[in-house]
């Protein structure tokens, strides 16, 4: 990313008024819990066979424009050797299909494509059986690839996908199957350790360059350099697109999306209204604003992810607003400590530097809290198990009336999968 | 959803015809051109005319026409994308070219007329707002009038921008109307009960965010005349926070005639969107004789930047605006004495931006 | 139904107007004071128009009336009388969707959708009037659409290869 963007050579080292900056960011895929927490998995996926050949896959999960569809096609096509114009899907109507948690907190990918993933191979298990038989061909040797089950050492020798679904169902009657996937137990065990984990996290870096003019502050950015480490990409088109869309929404933000409220007088009525409730005023980026976005994808396959592959939804938008404030720095010398980074705050800071004050605009330090007694917690390496030294024993109402906590078993074992 | 309120509908055919059903209905009629402005107030029950009478099918309002001796005559139902492609007008007045590509958005300008923007309603954001959002806080006093229509009358709301104040502060929004301004341009009215009269666009306002209008209401503005530019130089700079969609907060139409050495021998410069008028700045006499120098220049902005204490009722904070001011008065000085693009600043460039492909 | 101006709305808040909608004459009665995207999506059940914030702030609504793109949401269905108007639907060539939708598909320039019959209006409309935009063109004349989604550059490269497409093609307006 630095190199990429030719950071070392522009930081600190740019015309006036003209400036980089940095920041990386992490993101999960996925909640380890529920928001309800129970034993029951977060996704669900069931496979319909049809003598024709026709696979028909059933998932509560939503495709809001994020791909969804096309990743639980592509991981189900994968495993049979198809392509994903073979794979039907329904989807999104939890009336017919199995639950699928939803398509918030980037976890769709992981979760539903772990879940395709476990029903596809239990049915090209059946199917397996039911082709080495026929064809006498070890199930060690059988392939599925490219529409076809064959033998490995003589590729002739082998059915087509049809033909191959045929012996599956008259050797074991309907054909279908049902995959689901819970995340792994999370290891801590002391009071709010499950908040938070998740089977897998992306990592972001990212670069901006911006131009901030020198009598009015105004500030505009020219360029995006951003890497993301999604695990493996799936599609490359769709992950693009998840990538760009988090920069340009992250840029809103960074830029000038604002929810603002105002209090009327005291005397008329002193109450709140919000100031931007229509889209002319709660600005969002247009077309113009839309700077060049040079985009990285780092492929290190997570062992958690359907195929190595992990979140791309929202991670990258996570560095653009440090990104734009360490570049604002960068080019003219003062900090806005709050989004959005507006010209009016910029020329604050400036107009505050030149009159000896610090060049810093927005909250002057972090609100004081109470904070409880940190929790004591002994790392793997010197033999802690997850559980706080300095903790009281507790039992809520909730677990004396019966219900019970994820145990802590190994969740979610994942048959077959290949990566 | 937001629909708008019924009404009566009436194509005309003429302007004789559309001044005549002005005439009889009275104020509770409205006219309609692209509609890009009136649909929303509509839709908010800013307005609510119990009769439109469209100027769709009117004849010979539109198209530009340049006279031999160099004005140029626009008529007002021009949509503003015509107007930004129109390679005469882009010539000989870049400032009014630039004016009308900078309203709104493409797919607006395609349906927006000349004759709308001139007319289009002041904004302050305790305004345009829907309904309900007024009515929770209770009404400000630019509400419909009676009869929902042209006039709006003060109620007993109260101003909520100024709340001692007794008058309304709404923004003056139109970007055509500065520049017209300051190229000295004149609209042509008509009616049934006055005939035909033509005005200076300055005329043409009032400074009041409800009776911001001096056009009566059963008049028509016909078309627009520019006097032939004659060498002078125009160029409007808009402050926006979007380089599309978002109305003027703030802007400067100048028109400059340089004498052969340099010297300016007249100027006009107007301000957009600082009050519930264009604002034109006496100041621009203290350039006459001199060379645009950045002395003359600097001492110009500083001057008439006092013109603008805007109000915090639109985008940008007030004493943002103010100080930009300063800085787009200079800007578009040094526009018109030909200094680069690229000297004059990011926001420059962005204020810049020619007309797109769709007009 | 008198009415006595030959069009538009009478004193019983019905209009009719006679308007060619994707090539297709069509004559409709329908609540006066509805909008063009009104009629389209509810009286000619043409919902591939979308509605989005109804006041001429995200071009969601764009259509084709007289070549022209305009937003529906902000013109008078009794305005169309007699205009041609062209909504999404009336882009593909029977199956056959139109390069530009082609090129939207594979380019992923549509995520949730919501804005892409807007946008490919507008890009027609761009690209009968240049062919051959340059990128900056493209993203001047879409200025009057918001995506929420892409971050726009996939839609700017989408009618890039609808326009290399139709060039190669020879496709006609």
């Amino acid at each position: 990313m630095v190199k990429r963007s030719g950071f070392r050579e522009k930081w600190g080292k740019m015309p006036p008024g003209r400036g980089v900056g940095l920041a990386c960011s992490t993101y999960l895929t996925g909640a380890g819990h529920p928001i309800y927490w129970n034993d029951l998995p977060h996704t669900g996926v069931q496979l319909q066979f049809d003598r024709s050949g026709a696979v028909v896959a059933f998932c509560g999960a939503t495709d809001c424009g994020q791909g969804s569809d096309d990743v639980l096609a592509a991981m189900i096509a994968e495993v049979f050797g198809l392509t994903t114009n073979d794979i039907r899907l329904v989807t999104g109507d939890t009336g017919i299909t199995p639950v699928d948690l939803g398509s918030y907190s980037s976890r769709v990918t992981l979760m539903m494509g772990n879940a395709a993933i476990q029903a596809a191979e239990r049915a090209k298990a059946l199917i397996a059986e039911a082709v080495s038989k026929k064809l006498e061909i070890p199930l060690d040797r059988l392939v599925f690839a490219g529409g076809r089950v064959f033998d490995a050492s003589d590729p002739a020798k082998g059915l087509t996908w049809q033909d191959a679904v045929i012996q599956g169902e008259a050797m074991h009657g309907t054909l279908g199957s049902t995959g689901s996937y819970k995340p792994p137990a999370v290891p801590a065990k002391y009071k709010g350790g499950g908040v938070g984990p998740s089977p897998a996290y992306s990592f972001t870096a990212a670069v901006v360059e911006v131009e901030v003019d020198k009598d009015t502050c105004f500030l505009d950015v020219k360029k995006v350099w951003i890497a993301h480490d999604i695990g493996r990409v799936l599609n490359p088109v769709l992950a693009r697109g998840q990538v760009e869309g988090s920069v340009y929404m992250g840029l809103g933000e960074a830029l000038m999306e604002e929810s603002a409220f105002r209090r009327l007088p005291a005397n008329l009525s002193g109450a709140l209204v919000h100031k931007q409730p229509s889209m002319l005023e709660y600005k969002s980026p247009t077309t113009l604003e839309m700077p060049e976005v040079d985009t990285i994808f780092i492929e290190d396959p997570d062992p958690n992810g359907p195929y190595g592959a992990k979140e791309v939804g929202q991670g990258p938008l996570l560095p653009m607003p440090p990104c734009v404030a360490n570049a604002v720095y960068d080019a003219i010398g003062v900090r806005v400590d709050e989004s959005p980074i507006t010209p009016e705050k910029i020329a604050k800071a400036v107009w505050d530097k030149e009159h000896g004050r610090e060049g810093r605009f927005g909250p002057k330090d972090f609100p004081v809290i109470e904070w409880p007694e940190a929790s004591k917690v002994k790392t793997p390496a010197e033999g802690g198990d997850g559980t706080a030294s300095n903790e009281k024993p507790r039992k809520s109402k909730l677990m004396a009336s019966g219900f019970r906590l994820a145990p802590d078993s190994p969740g979610a074992k994942v048959e077959g999968v290949r990566s | 959803m937001m629909r708008c309120p019924s009404f009566r509908y009436h194509a005309a055919k003429s302007v004789k015809e559309a001044a005549s059903v002005l005439a009889d209905e009275g104020p509770k009629a409205m006219l309609l051109a692209g509609g890009t402005d009136l649909v929303p107030n509509m839709k908010r029950r800013q307005h609510m005319p119990a009769v439109l009478v469209s100027l769709r099918k009117v004849k010979g309002l539109r198209g530009v026409k340049i006279a031999k001796d160099g004005s140029a005559t626009i008529g007002a139902c021009s949509t503003l994308a015509d107007l930004a492609l129109h390679p005469r007008l882009a010539k000989g007045w870049p400032g009014l070219s630039r004016a009308v590509s900078s309203i709104a958005s493409p797919l607006i300008r395609a349906a927006a007329t000349l004759g709308g923007n001139l007319c289009v309603d002041t904004r302050c954001n305790y305004y345009n707002q829907n309904h309900e959002w007024r009515e929770s806080i209770s009404f400000c006093m630019k509400a419909p009038g009676p009869h929902g229509t042209a006039i709006q009358e003060k109620t007993h709301g109260t101003c909520w921008v100024a709340p001692s104040s007794p008058r309304c502060w709404a923004v003056s929004s139109t970007d055509s109307g500065p520049m017209l301004m300051a190229l000295g341009a004149t609209v042509t009215l008509e009616s049934k009960a006055r005939g035909v009269r033509e005005i200076p666009v300055s005329a043409l306002y009032g400074d009041d965010g409800m009776a911001f209008l001096k056009k009566m209401p059963d008049e028509l503005l016909t078309q627009v005349r520019v006097p032939a530019h004659a060498g002078a130089k125009s160029a409007y700079w808009k402050l926006r926070r979007r380089g599309s969609f978002d109305f003027p907060v703030m802007s400067v139409a100048a028109w400059v005639k340089l004498a052969p050495g340099g010297e300016v021998e007249d100027a006009r410069v107007v301000l957009g969107a600082v009050t519930s008028r264009p604002l034109d700045c006496p100041e621009a006499a203290i350039l006459l004789g001199r060379k645009l120098t950045d002395e003359s220049i600097a001492e110009f902005a500083e001057k008439a930047s006092a013109h603008a204490r805007p109000l915090d009722n639109t985008d940008f904070q007030a004493a943002w605006r103010k100080k930009t001011a300063r800085a787009f008065l200079a800007g578009a000085l040094k526009e018109i004495r030909g200094d680069d693009k690229a000297t004059l600043g990011v926001l420059a460039q962005r204020v810049m931006q020619g007309a797109s492909c769709l007009g | 139904m008198s009415n006595p101006h030959g069009t538009g709305a009478d004193v019983t808040g019905r209009a009719r107007v006679k308007m060619t909608v994707n090539g297709d004459p069509t004559d409709v009665t329908f609540g006066g004071h509805k909008t063009l995207l009104e009629v389209l999506r509810e009286d000619l059940n043409l919902t591939g128009t979308k509605h989005g914030c109804e006041l001429g702030e995200c071009g969601a609504c764009a259509v084709l009336v007289d070549g022209k793109p305009v937003l529906s949401c902000l013109m008078l269905a009794v305005e169309a009388d007699g205009a041609k108007v062209t909504t999404v639907e009336g882009l593909a060539d029977e199956a056959r969707l139109h390069p530009l939708q082609e090129a939207f598909a594979d380019c992923g320039a549509a995520q949730c959708g919501y804005c892409t019959p807007g946008f490919l209006v507008t890009a027609k409309a761009l690209l009968d009037a240049k062919p051959k935009a340059t990128r900056k063109e493209i993203c001047e004349g879409l200025a009057g659409n918001l995506c929420r989604c892409t971050g726009y550059i996939q839609i700017f490269e989408a009618v890039e290869t609808a326009a290399a497409k139709m060039a190669a093609d020879g496709v006609k307006k």
